[in-house]
């Protein structure tokens, strides 16, 4: 193993893999060893079967803001986080809005089709993805029709899900879209219309017959770009912004030796040096679902899972209503004036709860932070926690100058957990 | 330290109360009533004289037993940190007495709580009569050295008194509690000067203090003694000094939205000058009456509901109803006298409501064609009905109907299923926009009655059934009784009832609300699951949690026989709200 094992880099594990973890879990995994701590991370995979029952009388209310709300209790639940965590993923890879979609049934059913088939074979999953009713009402399936065709899907299928830019002529769009034809939705599930359907021979990236939607499929699968795609993807989420193109080859081969089985490959992904490195770590800004996610596990905070995802979509991440079918930008984007006023009041907010009586959330920071014994010893306890690659520099040295302001020890749970979570610093992930 | 030991003493007052015993025969003629002991500046006055049947039983008596045994009780003791035996025997080895017959002794005779206002800060006050004087001095004694004990005192430095006023002995604990003890009486405040203003009242031979004043005298005349507990509030009084709720509970009438919901008598009562409350309580049924007195003249006018009221009959009750209401909306009323009755900021909202009408009525003036026309007494009734095979919601609600009787029906009848069509398709219309399902209208014939209705497309098989499809909206009318119901079959049933002559007129001369407990407890049941996820996501309760607070909702309605609640008019000046409620037999 290269890169050194011990609790910063167990913290890395769990906010990339997961949704972090409390004090507690990362010193087990600490001294553990990596394997145990990924063994763990990959076992967990079930919920409770009451909170994954009780989505049946919540999807007959016709509202996305409840489903919302389950979502985010799941991901809070941190009993499957990664399992979640390659959802959220796939949700912003394969993005469909409920803006569009308008029925929370369909966007549920395609997120529980992340969850099932997320960390199976990649190739099986853009299969699924494209049967997928709330796909096919999000890029239009039901009027691509033969003589008529709709492009929306094939464009999206080749420049966003399994090729990219670059891979493709508006040729092949066309022709894909032909293949497509006859492929929607009828009272919620997919079907396949021969009437509308093209059956003439296509030509699409160079290759050429008389393709149906599968078939166009394991054309774009075969083409070289798709795994180099894939891995793009995979590299970008878990390891960091603007992977090397060299870097991004080597990890389409593991792809592909991995058989396409993304979890085989995430793996061998947070196997490797490379996860570890200290330029991989805090290398992205979190976006608001991670960010509030990971604060509340981390802190071992709770509140109503509803005004968590209500938060993370004042911040700009609304579940089920990504902005347009790229999903959301991501990267800087997501700081600006307005996004960083919500993130700053709402960890504020969080911190500021310690000790608090009040409805809504509830955090014990002492707990949360392992029981520092005095106000003095509360900066070490969060940078441990909260920023563990944090060096002695000038945030370290706020910390503790907060933390010797000569209030209660709560009080100063308060300000220094305040300080640390509103530090640019932690936003990194 | 004071706090401390006045937080002591608060505790054991109200413990005071929940352990009144019967008045004794002692001479009662001779000592003024507890009323005469609280200052005229008194806005709310309450007394408990029934507590003492209640709480001389303790954990025995029928109610308690027949609450701490329900799945109610015993989810509420399985939260607890002990039982109640062993929290009374903990308190009975610090106090070195039986709590509830140290209480029994502070109030054998009565205890009663006064609030008044100083400089909009309230001002609290208790007088007790209790039993041998001998027997409550040593009560108090053992309470305040055990307060002493507890925070580190001298006894001695409580339980002697720390001054006297008027041959009373007084206690000054903190700022925040004075007590007096004077022979059987008993007073504590948490204001010096109100303490001495009670002394000086029960110095008095003839009836003075609260008990003088002509209003409390006028509307307390009918308690009988018997009540578990009974309160007077000055309304116009506490407008004045207190709380935004007392302005806001007055303002209500101003508002048509809470007009049309809770209707005339319910948005009325807070605008009286007093208001009298009395409860009964026993292991088989809950009593509680609000009456309001002194309305003004104009609200009254506004209140609408006929001093003879003689309202209609509806379709006759069936075991499966799980409620029926009989209620005085003059919609009519409301839209003629809306410059009177409302302030002008919500009139634009009459106007928008009569556009909005008139495009289901066809471009008629609702406010002189439709409306009038409609009688004010409408019947609703809630049953549940049997959904269609694989329609079933996975929400299932009751149905709900509305009866009215319409005046010149046959003309008023065609216009209402017109508006009936308009908005089945103004519905479809924005369902169709966002790929909803649609609203397919049929009609059919009750044997030579119209039930015109609409229903959605069958749902897609292994789907699950949205809300929506409670909604199976209907219209019928038999002669002049006009049908509205938010489900076909029920539509259907009462259009057969009312065809066959199966009415009955309700009892009673006001509006008139009857709830089936077990009808209610089955709508938590059947929708247990949504409920607890309500608490889980948008409370952020443990799903343990939740799903507690819904069997402990379930309980609650299994207790419940059947509620029932009530307005009346007695007089031009006075309304009156009565809530009834009987509860099931022990066992059922």
């Amino acid at each position: 193993m290269g890169a050194e094992w011990n609790a910063a880099a167990a913290t890395h594990l769990y906010r990339r893999a997961g949704f972090g973890a409390p004090l507690e879990k990362i010193r087990w995994a600490a001294g553990a060893g990596r394997d145990a701590a990924l063994d763990d991370l990959f076992a967990r995979r079930e919920h409770d079967a009451r909170l994954m029952a009780g989505i049946r009388p919540i999807l007959a209310l016709e509202d996305i803001a409840p489903v919302q709300a389950w979502w985010m209790a799941l991901i809070l639940a941190d009993t499957a986080p990664l399992v979640e965590r390659v959802a959220l993923m796939w949700h912003d890879h394969f993005a469909t809005s409920d803006d569009k979609v308008g029925d929370a049934r369909l966007m549920h059913a395609e997120i529980e089709l992340f969850r099932e088939k997320g960390l199976g074979d990649f190739r099986e999953l853009l299969h699924a993805v494209a049967r997928d009713p709330a796909m096919l009402v999000w890029l239009d399936g039901n009027s691509n029709r033969r003589g008529q065709p709709n492009e929306n899907f094939a464009r999206e299928v080749l420049e966003l899900f399994a090729l990219g830019i670059g891979h493709y002529t508006e040729r092949d769009v066309r022709e894909a879209a032909r293949a497509f034809t006859g492929w929607g939705v009828d009272r919620r599930r997919f079907v396949f219309r021969e009437q509308y359907h093209d059956p003439g021979p296509k030509e699409i990236l160079g290759q050429r017959g008389a393709f149906g939607g599968d078939e166009a499929l394991d054309v774009l699968l075969r083409h070289p770009a798709s795994p180099r795609h894939v891995a793009h993807k995979l590299l970008e989420e878990f390891v960091g912004p603007d992977p090397s193109a060299e870097r991004v080859d080597e990890w389409a081969g593991i792809l592909v030796e991995c058989d396409w089985n993304v979890e085989r490959t995430l793996r061998r992904l947070f196997e490797s040096e490379m996860f570890y490195s200290g330029a991989a770590r805090r290398s992205r800004i979190s976006g608001p679902v991670e960010l509030v996610a990971i604060t509340m596990i981390t802190l071992g905070a709770k509140a109503p899972p509803g005004e968590v995802a209500e938060a993370a979509g004042e911040m700009g991440q609304s579940l089920f209503r990504p902005p347009g079918v790229k999903g959301w930008d991501g990267g800087r984007s997501w700081v600006h004036a307005g996004s960083w006023l919500a993130r700053h009041n709402h960890l504020t907010a969080l911190a500021m709860a310690h000790g608090a009586e009040a409805e809504g959330v509830q955090v014990d920071l002492a707990a949360g932070l392992g029981n520092p014994g005095a106000p003095g010893d509360v900066a070490e306890a969060a940078r441990a926690l909260l920023l563990p690659d944090l060096g002695d520099g000038e945030l370290f040295e706020a910390l503790r100058r907060v933390a010797s302001e000569g209030v209660s020890l709560d009080e100063t749970l308060r300000r220094v957990t305040a300080l640390a979570l509103t530090a640019p610093e932690y936003h990194l992930v | 330290m004071n706090r401390i030991l006045a937080g002591a003493t608060c505790v054991v007052l109200p413990l005071a109360a929940w352990t009144a015993l019967p008045r004794a025969q002692a001479d009662v003629d001779s000592e003024p009533d507890l009323a005469a002991l609280m200052p005229e500046s008194t806005w709310i006055y309450a007394e408990g004289p029934g507590l003492a049947g209640l709480f001389a039983g303790g954990l025995d008596h029928p109610l308690v037993a027949r609450l701490l045994g329900s799945e109610l009780g015993e989810l509420f003791l399985a939260q607890a940190e002990t039982s109640p035996e062993d929290a009374l025997e903990r308190v009975e080895e610090r106090l070195g007495r039986s709590p509830l017959k140290a209480l029994e002794a502070m109030t054998a005779r009565g205890i009663a709580l006064g609030v008044g206002y100083k400089r909009g800060e309230p001002v609290y006050a208790i007088a007790a009569r209790g039993g041998e004087p001998e027997e409550m001095s040593a009560v108090l004694r053992d309470a305040l050295g055990w307060a002493a004990e507890q925070h580190g005192l001298e006894r001695s430095q409580l339980i002697e008194p720390h001054g006297r006023i008027r041959g009373a002995g007084v206690w000054y604990l903190g700022d925040e509690l004075t007590l007096a003890l004077e022979g059987d009486l008993f007073l504590a405040s948490n204001d010096e000067g109100r303490l001495r203003d009670m002394l000086d009242l029960g110095a008095l031979e003839e009836a003075a203090g609260l008990a003088s004043r002509p209003g409390f005298a006028e509307a307390t005349r009918g308690v009988a003694g018997d009540e578990l507990a009974w309160a007077w509030f000055d309304l116009a009084g506490l407008a004045q000094v207190a709380a935004e709720p007392v302005k806001n509970l007055r303002a209500a009438t101003g508002n048509p939205g809470l007009q049309f919901l809770l209707g005339p008598v319910f948005c009325a009562l807070g605008s009286g000058e007093a208001a009298y409350v009395e409860l009964e309580l026993d292991a088989e049924r809950l009593a509680l009456d609000v009456e309001s007195f002194g309305v003004a003249a104009g609200v009254a006018q506004s209140v609408q509901l006929p001093l003879d009221a003689r309202p209609p009959s509806l379709p006759s009750a069936k075991e499966s109803d799980g409620a029926r209401a009989l209620v005085y909306r003059d919609l009519a009323g409301l839209f003629r006298q809306r410059t009177e009755m409302f302030p002008a900021d919500v009139l634009p909202k009459f106007a928008e409501a009569t556009s909005t009408l008139a495009l289901f009525f066809g471009g008629a003036d609702v406010t002189d064609g439709i409306l009038p026309a409609i009688s004010p007494w409408l019947g609703v009734i809630v049953r549940p009905v049997a959904f269609d095979e694989g329609a079933t919601p996975d929400i299932p609600l009751p149905a709900a109907a509305i009866v009215a009787r319409l005046e010149d029906a046959g003309r008023l009848g065609e216009q209402m299923f017109g508006a009936f069509h308009t908005l089945v398709g103004v519905i479809n219309v924005e369902a169709a926009q966002n790929m909803q399902p649609q609203l397919i209208p049929k009609l059919e014939l009750v044997q030579a009655d119209q039930v015109l209705s609409a229903h959605y497309v069958e749902p897609a098989p292994g789907g699950g059934v949205d809300l929506r499809y409670n909604l199976v909206p209907a219209v019928a009318l038999v002669d002049d009784a006009f049908v509205l119901a938010t489900h076909r079959e029920l539509a259907k049933e009462l259009v057969g009832q009312l065809r066959r002559g199966e009415v009955e007129a309700p009892a009673g001369g006001g509006e008139h609300l009857s709830l089936e407990g077990a009808a209610a407890a089955r709508v938590v049941r059947d929708n247990a699951e949504a409920l607890a996820m309500n608490g889980v996501l948008n409370e952020g309760k443990t799903m343990e949690q939740a799903s507690g607070e819904v069997r402990a909702l379930a309980s609650i309605a299994d207790m419940v026989e059947r509620l029932e609640l009530f307005t009346q008019r007695p007089t031009a000046a006075s309304l009156r709200v009565g809530l009834r409620v009987d509860f099931t037999e022990r066992g059922e």
